[in-house]
């Protein structure tokens, strides 16, 4: 018996190793996933593969909107190969274009070294290792810019690495708190779907039930004194609305809606209580925030805080507000699968066998939406970075010192129509929003793929 | 079908309370009001700025403050723009409208282009046309639409410096010389303005689009009904067009009320981008100055409009689908 299931093991496929097999040939997918590879590396050793640090400029010379610098490969003049240099660059008013423009001085060339160490700029790694080696440097007076510069002269190449950090980061932090939110109350949602709880007393109906124990009378009392509470607030709020009203019509009005709110907390206080399925009112809740356009929601939370706020924070409060934006969709789906799932034979089995909520929740349920839950996830990344660049990009998201990929963006259109046609490299960042959304897209659909039976190749 | 409409619009009373509730809550979360910035102005006593708390119903508690709201709402009142000095509704119905004006426009085009693509790229599975949709799908789904709009932006200025033409306007809702123009004139003259913002606005709904309708297609080929067309010798064209496309579209024309709430926001960071004059621009603005009933009567009505979006939706998918029979 446990030798055949042993070789019957050896046999067979584990799920993972076949999702794993059909997600390799998904050529698309592998792809997506060696690009997203590449941009967590640089985002994780951002330090090291930065020229400069991100926030690194001077003031005499100035830097400010050089173009990526040139980097020779032969000498100019002789036309002779050579290992890679740079020249040092020299700001230079143009009388014909009234622009500042760039001139290289040819008299010196500077190498560009590989694994520099560069003791004045020292990084810091995960906020733990501290190092100052970097992949390229090229010694001072020269710079190297290879995506040019910004306003202050400061390297954009760095700021898109650093800004990497953070735009690649809140991707996924917004999505996990947002599949938390939706999970639990999808999960709540579908599983307790039909149990209606009471949210009122209701003593007539009680008190010709059965048996009823000391806590039944406890939180009996507490309900009628909490909706006790809520009559007395509809009778203030009536006269308070009468007396702000300016005519007769409109007082008799507010006396008629009044009473007829008291009518009916006192018949859910004495007559039959206010049953609520916890299903409904999640429902409800996830269709009230669905209703309001997603960017106005959006802007609007945001303005519930001060804009000017410590940058940690606001890193925060944009990811919990993405996650919050979020989590409808996903607890949606989930209460549609918790649904089904529950109405399955081994779920009702283990039900009877008398295993807890929990116990089916965790064991049973839940193991059996992770295929979806990984797939969604993915898919749902892309969306949150493009709503962190976007809400970057209108000035409410990340603020300075910290940068991201919308920010770069905003500061490249802050100029005006006008300020990019001159310098187009300040539209890079953009370049990798597109990278990081198109890669978790592939990535996306390459899980999708491999998690269903009808696609397996 | 009446008594469906009817319970449709009861059904949403409820929804579009909570939503107004809710926008009421997050306002007043937010700290200070309008007046708090005029508290630091030397020309306002104290005594000034507390005559108009009262006089604007500032200092009611905020559950007051949302029911005379609510009242005034009925009777067509949305409040009085402390920045503006004028009522919300003069100031912000211009605005939607012109926002309507691109999310109608951008519609159009998804109609346009997806419903096409989708059944190209269907009919011709895995061929190099149907891979380059494919491929074309992907891209316009990655690219951020402000980032587009940068990008457009950027080669019609190119295009302006080295050959002097401009096909389209860089930005902005209306050219120069509007005032001067016949009526015909000015629509054209807005549509002409509107064409790349609503194009950038629906690249990424259009990829999406194309790709459920190429899904939706191959379903419905591989149907048996299809299968039993071609078998008695219908032409091509009129299997794919009278048996398969009417039904892989149904699906199609539900999806549209979903897609609204994204096609407004997508629209408002182009509005921004291309200095388009709608909700969006005006939105931040009124957030920065804590006007709140202009952001509460941007949220109400865009709220509104969705939900009458929606109902329209089911409408249309009754009347399409024969099966839908609501009673």
């Amino acid at each position: 018996m446990v030798r055949s299931a042993q070789a019957g093991a050896s046999r067979s496929k584990s799920q993972g190793r076949i999702v794993w097999e059909q997600f390799r040939k998904h050529r698309l997918a592998v792809i997506g996933a060696a690009i997203l590879a590449v941009l967590y590396l640089l985002a994780a050793f951002a330090g090291f593969f930065s020229v400069y640090t991100p926030d690194y400029y001077t003031l005499s010379p100035s830097y400010s909107y050089a173009p990526p610098t040139h980097v020779y490969w032969r000498d100019p003049q002789t036309g002779a190969w050579s290992r890679p240099f740079v020249y040092a660059i020299n700001r230079q008013f143009d009388l014909n274009t009234l622009q500042n423009a760039y001139v290289e001085d040819r008299s010196t060339k500077y190498p560009i070294r590989f694994l520099v160490r560069t003791p004045e700029h020292p990084y810091s790694l995960f906020k733990i290792f501290h190092s100052d080696l970097r992949l390229l440097g090229v010694a001072a007076p020269a710079r190297l810019f290879l995506m040019g510069s910004d306003n202050f002269g400061r390297d954009l190449w760095s700021r898109v690495v650093y800004g990497g950090q953070v735009s690649l980061t809140i991707g996924i932090l917004s999505a996990a708190i947002s599949f938390v939110l939706g999970l639990l109350l999808g999960g709540v949602s579908g599983f307790y779907q039909g149990t209606r709880l009471s949210l009122s007393p209701g003593w007539y109906t009680w008190l010709l039930e059965g048996t009823k124990g000391a806590g039944g009378w406890l939180v009996m009392l507490a309900l009628s004194l909490a909706w006790g509470i809520v009559g007395v607030a509809v009778v203030r709020a009536t006269l308070e609305l009468v007396r702000l009203s300016t005519n007769g019509l409109e007082r008799v009005i507010w006396i008629i809606l009044g009473l007829l709110a008291l009518a009916l907390v006192l018949r859910i206080v004495l007559w039959r209580p206010l049953k609520i399925d916890p299903d409904d009112l999640i429902m409800r809740l996830v269709e009230i925030i669905g209703a309001i356009p997603t960017l106005f929601l959006l802007i609007s939370l945001r303005a519930v805080f001060p804009l000017t706020l410590s940058p940690l924070f606001v890193f925060y409060l944009v990811v919990g507000l993405l996650g919050f934006i979020g989590w409808g969709g996903i607890a949606r789906n989930i209460r549609g699968q918790v649904l089904s799932l529950r109405e399955q034979d081994y779920v009702v089995a283990a039900k009877a066998q008398g295993a807890s909520d929990l116990r089916v929740i965790i064991r049973h349920i839940l193991p059996a939406t992770a295929s979806y839950v990984i797939v969604v996830l993915s898919l749902s990344i892309p969306g949150f970075i493009l709503g962190e660049s976007g809400l970057s990009f209108l000035g409410l998201g990340i603020t300075e010192p910290y940068t991201s990929w919308g920010l770069l963006l905003k500061s490249a259109q802050d100029g005006g129509f006008a300020s990019f046609t001159n310098r187009p490299w300040v539209l890079i960042p953009g370049v990798f929003i597109f990278l990081a959304i198109l890669s978790w897209n592939f990535m996306g659909d390459g899980l999708r793929d491999a998690f269903d039976p009808r696609k397996r190749r | 079908m009446t008594a469906y409409l009817l319970r449709r619009i009861i059904q949403i009373i409820p929804t579009f309370i909570g939503a107004t509730l809710l926008a009421f809550i997050i306002i007043q979360l937010s700290p200070g009001d309008f007046l708090t910035q005029l508290e630091l102005d030397p020309k306002f006593t104290p005594e000034t700025i507390a005559r108009f708390r009262q006089q604007f119903g500032l200092s009611e508690p905020i559950w007051l403050q949302y029911l005379i709201w609510m009242k005034n709402l009925i009777t067509g009142n949305l409040g009085y723009s402390f920045a503006y000095q004028a009522p919300v509704l003069e100031i912000i119905w211009p605005r939607i409208l012109n926002s309507l004006v691109l999310v109608g426009l951008a519609t159009v085009f998804l109609y346009l282009v997806a419903i096409p693509a989708g059944v190209f790229g269907a009919t011709r599975q895995y061929t190099l046309g149907d891979q380059v949709v494919s491929f074309f799908s992907y891209i316009g789904l990655a690219v951020p639409s402000f980032f587009f709009a940068l990008i457009i932006i950027f080669v019609l200025l190119q295009l302006k410096f080295h050959f002097q033409v401009l096909p389209f306007p860089i930005g902005g809702m209306t050219s120069s010389n509007y005032d001067s123009l016949t009526a015909w004139g000015k629509v054209g003259n807005v549509l002409w303005h509107a064409v790349l913002p609503a194009f950038v606005i629906v690249t990424a709904d259009i990829a999406g689009l194309a790709r459920v309708m190429r899904g939706q297609m191959l379903e419905v080929l591989s149907q048996d009904f299809v299968r039993t067309a071609r078998s008695k010798g219908l032409a091509d064209r009129k299997v794919i067009y009278k048996h398969a496309f009417r039904n892989a579209i149904i699906p199609f024309i539900a999806t549209i009320g979903g897609l609204l709430p994204g096609l407004i926001g997508g629209a408002g960071l182009v509005e921004v981008v291309m200095n388009w004059p709608g909700i969006t621009p005006l939105l931040l603005d009124a957030v920065g100055q804590k006007d709140i009933y202009v952001i509460v009567g941007f949220l109400t009505l865009t709220t509104g409009l969705l939900m009458i979006g929606n109902v329209l939706g089911d409408l249309l998918l009754a009347v399409v689908d024969p099966r839908i029979r609501y009673n």
